[in-house]
C-alpha cells in the first residue's frame, strides 16, 4: 500500500515543475469550483444583473477547467515512470513490483478522472439534471480519455518510428472518442465502459504476464525480422544510421488509423458533429507535423556518421537533410493521396483541396526543419519556435477552410509558410555548421516529444 | 550446514538455439562472497539473470531461498538486492525521490544506512538523476541495492564506472555486508584484483560452462606455474600432468598446470630428471592463463 501511495504521489510531484502544476491544478480546480458555486447567485445567468464584468465572469467559469487541465498534466510523469520501471530489472526484484506499479497507474488515472468528473458535475449543480448520472458519464468518459492521453504522452516521447506510429493511432482515438459523447449526449455509457475494460484488461494481462510472454514474443520478433529483412542495404548506410531506412512503415502506420477514423466517423455520422468535412484538413495538417518530428533525433544519430564519415558539418547536414526528405516523402505522398480520397468522398471544394495539399507539404517541411534545429537539449526557444510553427499552420488552415477568405490572403499565408520553411532551413543549417557533438549524445535525452 | 540461499543444478540457457550457458551447478551458502569471472560473452550476466529469475532456464533450474527463482514470491524478493550492469534510474527524479520510490516497496528499508552511505560516498540526494555523472549514478544504484539490507546481494559489474576511491569504499561496504555471516554476495567483475580482495569463492565461466568453482585458496593451490630446470635438454613432449600451457626452451620449461598437489612434485622431478619449482599465481595470472 505504501509503495502504491508513493508511486501515485511521485506521478504528480516527481519534478519541481510537476509539483507546481499539480498544486496549481488543485488550487484552481477546488478553489475555482468553490468560487463558482459561491458566486453563482451574483452572475449573469442567475436571472439578475451580474455584479461582475464579462471578463471576470469568464474567469470564474474557466478557472476550474484550467485547474482540471493542470491536474491531468501534473501527472504526466506517469507514463515515463511507469515505462522506466516496467522495462527495468527492478520490476523483477521489487516485492509485488508488477502488481503495485499497475495498481498505481490505474489509481492515478482514476484520480484524474474523479477530479474531472467532480468538476463537470459541479457545473451542473444548479441545473435540473440527475447529478449522479452526470458524474458517472463524466467519470467514464474522463477515465477512457485520460488513459489514452497518457499513452499518447508516452508514445510521443518515444524515439522510435513505431512509437510515433502507434502514437498517431492513439491520438486519433483520443480525438474520436470524446466526440461521440459531445455530439450525442444520449449515447449509452456501455461503449466507454467496455472500451475502458478492454483497454485496461488487455494492458493489465499483458503487463502481468510479460515475463512469460517475453520468450514467445522474442521468437515472434525474430521471425518478423527475418520476414521483413534487414534495415541495412549496401549503399543505404546513412539511412540505416539515421533510422530512415524504412519509410514505408511510418507511411503505412499513418494511413491505417486515418482510414479507420474516417470509417468510424462516417459510420457514426460524426463528421458533421466534429465540425464538418473541412475538419479533416485540420486533422491531416496535425498528422503531417508528426511526420517530421522524428527529425529531432537526427543530431544524436548523426553523431555516429560524423565520427565515421569524412564530411564537414555542412556536408553532413546536406546528407542528413536529403535522407529525411527521402523518408518523409513517402508519408507526405500517402497523406496527399488520403486528402484527395477523403476530399473526393466528402465533397470538399477544390479550393480547399488545393490549399490543403500545400498545407500538408508545408506541415511536413516545417516540422522536419524544426526537428533538425534540435541539436542539443530542447530549450524554451526551440519549444517556442515549435509552438509558433504550429500556430502559423493552424491559422493558415483555418483561413483556407473559411469560405469567405479571399484567395489572395490564403496564397499570402502559404507564401509566408514557404518563407518560414526557408528561414528554419537556414537556422538548422547554421546550427549544424557549429554543432557541438558533446551536447547531442543519446543519453542527454533529445526526444521527438518536442 | 545451513540451507544454501542459492542452489542451481544442470542450469542451461539458449537464445534462438544458441547455447549461452550449459550444465552449470553451484550453491551459495550464507556468508559466501562469490566473485564471477569470465571473458566478455562468457555468460556472466545470463547466469546472474537466471539466478534472479529474470528469464526461464532452458534446462535445469535455480532455487533461491528454496523457491524456484523464476516464480519467486514477494517475501523472497524482499530479501534480494540487485545492482544492474547499467543503472536503470528514472532521469526525471532527484536521487532522494528515486530512493523514496524504491524504499516504499520494502518495509525493512534502512534510512540510516542509506543516509550514512550517501554522505560517505558523496551522493547529492537533491540532484536530479539526469544531471549526475556515470559514477554518481552507479553509487546511487548500489545504494538502492543495499538499502533494505538484503540477504542475497547480486551485483553485475558494479564498479565499472567508479573511480579508485569509490571502488575502495564500495569494497569496504560489501565486506561489511558479508561480515555478519548471514548474508551472501554474488558479483561479477572484470577487475580481477577486486574479486581477489573480496571473494571467498570464485566462479570462472569459460566456453559457456562453469570452468572452475571453489574457494580462492583452493584455486590458488590448484592452478600453479611450474618451472623445470634440467642438466640436459628436455624432451620435445613433456609429460606435465593436466598442463594448460607448456613452453620449453632447451634445458628449461615452464608449464601452467591444473589440479596440482604438493605430493606430485617429487614424482615429476624424477620423471623429468629436472628441478621443479612451484610458483603460486595471482588470480589475474590464473584468469589470463586459463584464457590464453
Amino acid at each position: 500500500m505504501k509503495a502504491i501511495a508513493r508511486l501515485i504521489y511521485t506521478h504528480f510531484t516527481g519534478t519541481v515543475l510537476l509539483r507546481y502544476i499539480t498544486l496549481a491544478g488543485l488550487i484552481a480546480g477546488i478553489g475555482g469550483s468553490a468560487l463558482f458555486l459561491y458566486l453563482a447567485p451574483l452572475l449573469g445567468d442567475s436571472g439578475y444583473p451580474s455584479r461582475f464584468s464579462l471578463a471576470q465572469e469568464t474567469f470564474f467559469r474557466v478557472l476550474p477547467v484550467v485547474g482540471l487541465l493542470c491536474f491531468v498534466f501534473g501527472a504526466s510523469l506517469l507514463p515515463a515512470l511507469f515505462a522506466r520501471l516496467a522495462t527495468s530489472h527492478y520490476i523483477y526484484v521489487l516485492p509485488h513490483g508488477r502488481a503495485k506499479l499497475l495498481v498505481s497507474a490505474l489509481a492515478t488515472v482514476a484520480l484524474t478522472a474523479l477530479f474531472a468528473a467532480s468538476i463537470v458535475t459541479m457545473y451542473y449543480t444548479r441545473m435540473p439534471f440527475a447529478l449522479d448520472l452526470i458524474f458517472q458519464r463524466g467519470f467514464a468518459v474522463s477515465f477512457v480519455t485520460v488513459s489514452f492521453l497518457y499513452v499518447v504522452l508516452w508514445l510521443t516521447g518515444k524515439s522510435g518510428t513505431i512509437g510515433l506510429l502507434v502514437g498517431s493511432f492513439v491520438m486519433v482515438a483520443t480525438l474520436v472518442l470524446p466526440l461521440i459523447f459531445i455530439a450525442t449526449p444520449s449515447t449509452s455509457l456501455a461503449l466507454p465502459w467496455t472500451a475502458c475494460a478492454v483497454l485496461w484488461g488487455v494492458f493489465a494481462t499483458s503487463f502481468l504476464l510479460a515475463p512469460r510472454l517475453k520468450a514467445p514474443l522474442g521468437r515472434l520478433r525474430h521471425t518478423f525480422a527475418e520476414l521483413v529483412g534487414s534495415t541495412y542495404r549496401g549503399g543505404g548506410e546513412i539511412d540505416f544510421v539515421l533510422g530512415t531506412a524504412r519509410p514505408w512503415t511510418l507511411a503505412a502506420g499513418q494511413a491505417v488509423p486515418i482510414v479507420i477514423a474516417t470509417y468510424i466517423m462516417s459510420a457514426m455520422q460524426l463528421v458533421e458533429a466534429g465540425g464538418g468535412p473541412l475538419a479533416w484538413v485540420f486533422f491531416l495538417t496535425i498528422i503531417s507535423v508528426t511526420t517530421g518530428a522524428v527529425a529531432s533525433l537526427a543530431a544524436t544519430r548523426g553523431r555516429a556518421l560524423w565520427l565515421r564519415a569524412r564530411w564537414t558539418r555542412a556536408e553532413l547536414f546536406r546528407q542528413v537533410e536529403s535522407s529525411f526528405w527521402r523518408y518523409n516523402c513517402y508519408t507526405l505522398g500517402v497523406l496527399l493521396l488520403l486528402l484527395v480520397a477523403i476530399g473526393d468522398s466528402l465533397g470538399l471544394p477544390t479550393r480547399v483541396l488545393a490549399f490543403g495539399m500545400g498545407l500538408l507539404a508545408f506541415g511536413t517541411a516545417l516540422s522536419t526543419y524544426v526537428g533538425l534545429i534540435v541539436t542539443a537539449r530542447i530549450g524554451w526557444r526551440d519549444a517556442a519556435l515549435a509552438v509558433v510553427v504550429i500556430l502559423a499552420l493552424m491559422r493558415t488552415a483555418f483561413l483556407a477552410l473559411w469560405p469567405t477568405t479571399p484567395t489572395a490572403t490564403i496564397v499570402a499565408y502559404e507564401l509566408g509558410l514557404a518563407a518560414l520553411v526557408l528561414l528554419l532551413r537556414e537556422l538548422a543549417r547554421r546550427r549544424w555548421s557549429r554543432l557541438d557533438w558533446m551536447l547531442c549524445r543519446p543519453e542527454l535525452g533529445v526526444r521527438a516529444a518536442a | 550446514m545451513s540451507n544454501p540461499y542459492i542452489a542451481a543444478r544442470g542450469l542451461g540457457k539458449s537464445f534462438n538455439g544458441k547455447p549461452v550457458l550449459t550444465d552449470v551447478s553451484f550453491t551459495v551458502e550464507p556468508g559466501d562472497v562469490v566473485g564471477v569471472l569470465g571473458k566478455n560473452g562468457a555468460g556472466k550476466t545470463t547466469l546472474l539473470e537466471l539466478v534472479l529469475g529474470f528469464t526461464p532456464a532452458t534446462t535445469g533450474g535455480v532455487q533461491l531461498f528454496g523457491y524456484d527463482s523464476y516464480r519467486l514470491p514477494g517475501a523472497a524478493k524482499a530479501r534480494i538486492g540487485f545492482v544492474p550492469q547499467q543503472d536503470e534510474l528514472v532521469n526525471q527524479l532527484t536521487a532522494a525521490d528515486q530512493i523514496g520510490v524504491i524504499a516504499s516497496f520494502y518495509p525493512q528499508w534502512d534510512d540510516d544506512l542509506v543516509g550514512r552511505l550517501s554522505r560517505e560516498w558523496e551522493v547529492d540526494l537533491n540532484q536530479r538523476v539526469k544531471n549526475m555523472s556515470a559514477g554518481q549514478r552507479q553509487k546511487l544504484s548500489i545504494l538502492l541495492g543495499l538499502g533494505h539490507r538484503p540477504d542475497v546481494l547480486i551485483l553485475d559489474e558494479p564498479v565499472a564506472s567508479l573511480d579508485p576511491v569509490a571502488r575502495r569504499q564500495f569494497l569496504v561496504q560489501i565486506i561489511e555486508v558479508a561480515s555478519d555471516g548471514n548474508r551472501s554476495v554474488v558479483f561479477s567483475s572484470h577487475i580481477v584484483s577486486d574479486v581477489e580482495r573480496l571473494a571467498n569463492k570464485i566462479w570462472i565461466l569459460k566456453d559457456q560452462r562453469m570452468y572452475w568453482q571453489g574457494d580462492f585458496d583452493s584455486l590458488k593451490d590448484s592452478i600453479v606455474r611450474l618451472h623445470a630446470r634440467a642438466a640436459r635438454p628436455l624432451p620435445a613432449s613433456l609429460a606435465f600432468p593436466n598442463a594448460l600451457n607448456v613452453q620449453r626452451d632447451g634445458t628449461t620449461a615452464t608449464a601452467i598446470v591444473r589440479g596440482w598437489r604438493t605430493e606430485m612434485q617429487a614424482g615429476l622431478a624424477q620423471q623429468l630428471e629436472a628441478e621443479i619449482e612451484v610458483e603460486q599465481l595471482t588470480l589475474e595470472d590464473i584468469f589470463l592463463e586459463l584464457h590464453r
